[in-house]
């Protein structure tokens, strides 16, 4: 690629499975060159759904379509001593290693920091673990959901009569691949100034804790355990959604006051809009959301008396209508968006956030996703596919390597590729 | 001793709420140098969320101040003012930030001068960095929000809960983490390439879409099948049993996921394999996820005679999936956390001992330097003064002028926006 792009001339080798796979992709993305290394016979994430066309196949996991682009395919089985070999050769000619394996199974191949140091001193090596690379839990085994759990993100997610609810994609290995790539990257900068490569260990779950927006701060500054309140929230001795029904569906509403931050300014302009409509009682109007709004001296009674004309209204309005005026109006709100809702959403299009990517093999070309950012130089777009098994074989083991043909067929049989 | 890893590396962070700042106060851990411009006539959510300690509410008590902006020195400007304005710029000009942020509502900096195109002309090899709800331009680029808007315009409060029930949506600003960790890997990309290359960039960030492409997989299964995922409590397709079940004591519970044949014999093993785990009903995968309620009420009944810590161990012991869902005080105990020292106390002015938080990361050989969030505007004097060679006189004019906001302006914030 001699297109600019952010980390064009870096190689990254992808050792990730699951949803760490996406920091791969992010390296893929910003232009590095990088090559996912799958057991022979495919990567285990292949097997993960949903499917093309609901067809349940190794080359046609859409997980593995979103998580996998922009990165070549070699296949290696890095448990035997011809792949341990090959595995080195590849890391000579890399600047990061990425990989999601449990704690120590890299050490026990003599593939850990230590032995990647007497094959590239300066090798960056990211481990992304589920608790870490050491400790009395790194040895654990995990899931995306017991990680969850141990992030107390779990813990204050879902309806209080039933028990706590995780996301419903499951997010932790995601969350984990992101932290993976920008832990990298401090040690890419830091060895462009020193030279030195390190070990960088990015474990999930203080990670994910820092996803729960300090709810244990609460515990902290207050010594309140805060507890789930599904779709509500609370304010000192007063209860109230954030989840709002409308007519069609739900949205996401910050009603309320005090002094900063815009939400006073945002209840007056809502306040404006429902007076519009003719539903905007005399005594709500006069409200002054600044100075005379003090969400921790209310009771239950004021909050919902002060919040029944805004449901009211609500629920005159459908999900689009909503999403429009408030836009419009800076009124802080936004539909409870579901897959289709995105699609359809016409601001989306409008930034031209989709992009689409051919698959020659399925015959079919197929809508992505956009990218996580907009550069303004050097844009991040799909380059290509997520590769299909082995693709980039001879690529990579025949034309960089230098291996023959001859030597790729006794490998293949030997299930080293 | 301040880390080596970034050193001399400078941020000019004017962005409030999470997103932007937890990234930019992960960089100052590992030791670049972050000032923060923040007012006193207009508070960061941050500021003036909470929680606060010992419930006095005051901008140097915040809990999530600590959260979001240790690490890093704050200056507090009236921005409506050209003066302060100019500030900016000067800081620009002199002091040489390799990166600048902000999270304001699109218009709001160029209106002010301070956008990506006026700052590019004093710095061309600015990274500048935009964070914002829905992005830079388009239809609904205006929309005003918290992470917990883009929790719902995103997907994931639509993804969260029991399908037989409204959402129950994922809590706080969940959403503004995916966005804080793609919006880092941005700004260190950019960085990276700028020392390569001499140049710079405007990042567009669109908190919406970074987290549309964390998500991703739902909407490709929409755009190829027609599908619309949906919540479903704690289960997973190809797993079972594999939810939240009830543990001894008062809310507690535990996460256990069995994937495979193996585990299964395991998690029956664990459980003294009563009559029940011998059903045909729940002998392979495709029969338990067929039973799953059931399956859930066996186990639940199990897990309801022990507490979640005994559950968890006596399923690691055997190799299976499981872990407490920790609560707000076990984070505190957690053996792991300790391991790593990930809470560390130190000394803060205001509040006196706080447990802080060191980044969740950590390097072979180099090491971080968190230091304690900063009082609103308590480095005013120190920046001016060493980044800009100002003079105690310079600077007395400064806060005479209203250019630099003091405590006494907490009580006439009041409505006037952007």
């Amino acid at each position: 690629m001699q297109e600019d792009t952010m980390l064009g001339g870096y190689r990254v080798l992808d050792m990730t499975e699951g949803g760490c796979l996406i920091g791969g992709q992010m390296f893929g993305d910003l232009g590095a060159d990088v090559i996912k290394i799958e057991p022979p016979g495919g990567s285990p994430s292949r097997n993960i759904g949903p499917f093309y066309k609901d067809i349940p196949h190794p080359e046609k996991s859409l997980f593995w379509f979103n998580y996998s682009c922009n990165k070549r395919g070699i296949t290696l089985d890095i448990e035997k001593e011809d792949g341990k070999e090959i595995f080195k050769r590849l890391v000579k000619t890399a600047d990061i290693v990425l990989e999601s394996f449990p704690p120590g199974y890299m050490d026990g191949l003599g593939l850990g920091y230590a032995g990647l140091c007497e094959v590239k001193p300066d090798i960056i090596l990211t481990s992304i673990t589920p608790y870490g690379i050491e400790g009395p839990k790194s040895h654990y085994k995990a899931s995306d959901l017991t990680t969850w759990a141990a992030s107390v993100i779990h813990y204050i997610c879902g309806d209080p009569d039933r028990p706590p609810t995780w996301l419903s994609w499951p997010s932790a290995g995601l969350n984990g691949g992101i932290q993976g790539v920008f832990a990298s990257l401090f040690a890419l900068w830091h060895r462009e100034i020193s030279g030195e490569g390190q070990h960088v260990d990015a474990p999930i779950q203080p990670y994910l804790l820092q996803h729960t927006t300090g709810s244990y701060w609460f515990w902290e500054c207050l010594q309140f355990n805060l507890p789930r309140m599904g779709r509500f929230s609370r304010y000192y001795a007063a209860t109230y959604p954030y989840i709002y029904d409308c007519k069609d569906g739900y949205v996401n509403c910050t009603i309320g006051g005090g002094a900063g931050a815009g939400v006073g300014d945002s209840t007056e302009r809502f306040v404006k809009w429902m007076d519009e409509d003719g539903m905007a009682p005399e005594w709500l109007k006069k409200m002054d959301w600044f100075l005379g709004y003090d969400g921790s001296k209310m009771t239950q009674e004021d909050m919902d008396r002060i919040l029944e004309p805004f449901q009211k209204f609500l629920l005159t309005k459908t999900k689009a209508e909503l999403s429009e005026e408030t836009a419009k109006r800076s009124i802080i709100c936004g539909p409870v968006s579901d897959a289709r809702d995105i699609h359809e959403d016409h601001h989306l299009k409008a930034r031209d956030f989709w992009a689409t990517c051919e698959h020659p093999e399925l015959d079919d070309t197929l809508t992505y996703r956009g990218p996580f950012v907009k550069f303004s130089q050097a844009p991040m777009k799909i380059f290509r596919r997520a590769p299909l098994i082995g693709e980039h074989n001879e690529e990579i083991y025949e034309k960089e390597l230098g291996l023959s043909r001859q030597e790729l067929i006794v490998l293949k049989q030997g299930g080293v590729i | 001793m301040a880390s080596s890893m970034l050193a001399g590396v400078k941020i000019l962070d004017m962005a409030t709420a999470g997103t932007g700042p937890l990234g930019l106060r992960w960089m100052g851990d590992y030791g670049a140098t972050v000032i923060k411009v923040e007012t006193h006539l207009r508070l960061d959510m941050v500021r003036m969320g909470g929680p606060f300690y010992k419930l006095v509410t005051h901008p140097d008590h915040s809990g999530w101040e600590m959260v979001f902006n240790s690490s890093k020195y704050s200056i507090t400007l009236n921005l409506n003012k050209p003066q302060a304005r100019d500030l900016v710029r000067r800081l620009v000009s002199e002091w040489q930030p390799h990166v600048m942020a902000e999270s304001f509502r699109p218009g709001v900096m160029k209106r002010w001068g301070l956008d990506y195109e006026s700052i590019e002309k004093i710095k061309p090899d600015i990274i500048y960095y935009s964070t914002c709800l829905e992005g830079q331009y388009g239809p609904h680029s205006q929309r005003l929000g918290f992470g917990t808007v883009t929790n719902s315009i995103s997907g994931a409060s639509h993804l969260a809960g029991w399908p037989d029930r409204p959402p129950a949506g994922m809590p706080l600003a969940y959403a503004d983490f995916p966005s804080a960790g793609t919006g880092l890997v941005a700004v260190l990309s950019a960085l990276i390439r700028q020392r390569r290359t001499g140049k710079g960039v405007h990042i567009d960030q669109s908190q919406y879409e970074s987290n549309l492409y964390v998500l991703g997989c739902p909407l490709m299964d929409y755009a190829v099948n027609g599908r619309i995922m949906t919540r479903n409590g704690n289960r997973l397709p190809y797993a079972a049993p594999h939810g939240a079940y009830p543990c001894m004591g008062d809310d507690r519970w535990v996460a256990i996921a069995v994937f495979t044949g193996e585990e299964w014999e395991s998690f029956c093993h664990v459980i003294g394999s009563p009559e029940w785990t011998g059903d045909p009903r729940f002998s392979t995968l495709q029969a338990r996820k067929s039973n799953e309620d059931e399956l859930d009420r066996l186990v639940g009944e199990w897990t309801m005679n022990h507490t979640a810590e005994e559950v968890e161990a006596m399923m690691q012991a055997e190799g299976v999936a499981a872990h407490v869902l920790e609560n707000n005080m076990d984070i505190y105990e957690d053996p792991q956390m300790k391991h790593y020292g990930h809470f560390r106390e130190i000394t803060h002015p205001a509040v006196g001992t706080v447990r802080s938080e060191i980044p969740p990361f950590r390097f072979s050989k180099s090491t971080d330097s968190h230091f304690r969030a900063p009082l609103l505007g308590e480095h005013n004097h120190y920046v001016l003064s060493q980044f800009l060679g100002m003079s105690d006189d310079e600077i007395s004019d400064l806060y005479a002028d209203g250019v630099i906001t003091t405590e006494a302006d907490l009580l006439s914030r009041g409505k006037k926006e952007d």
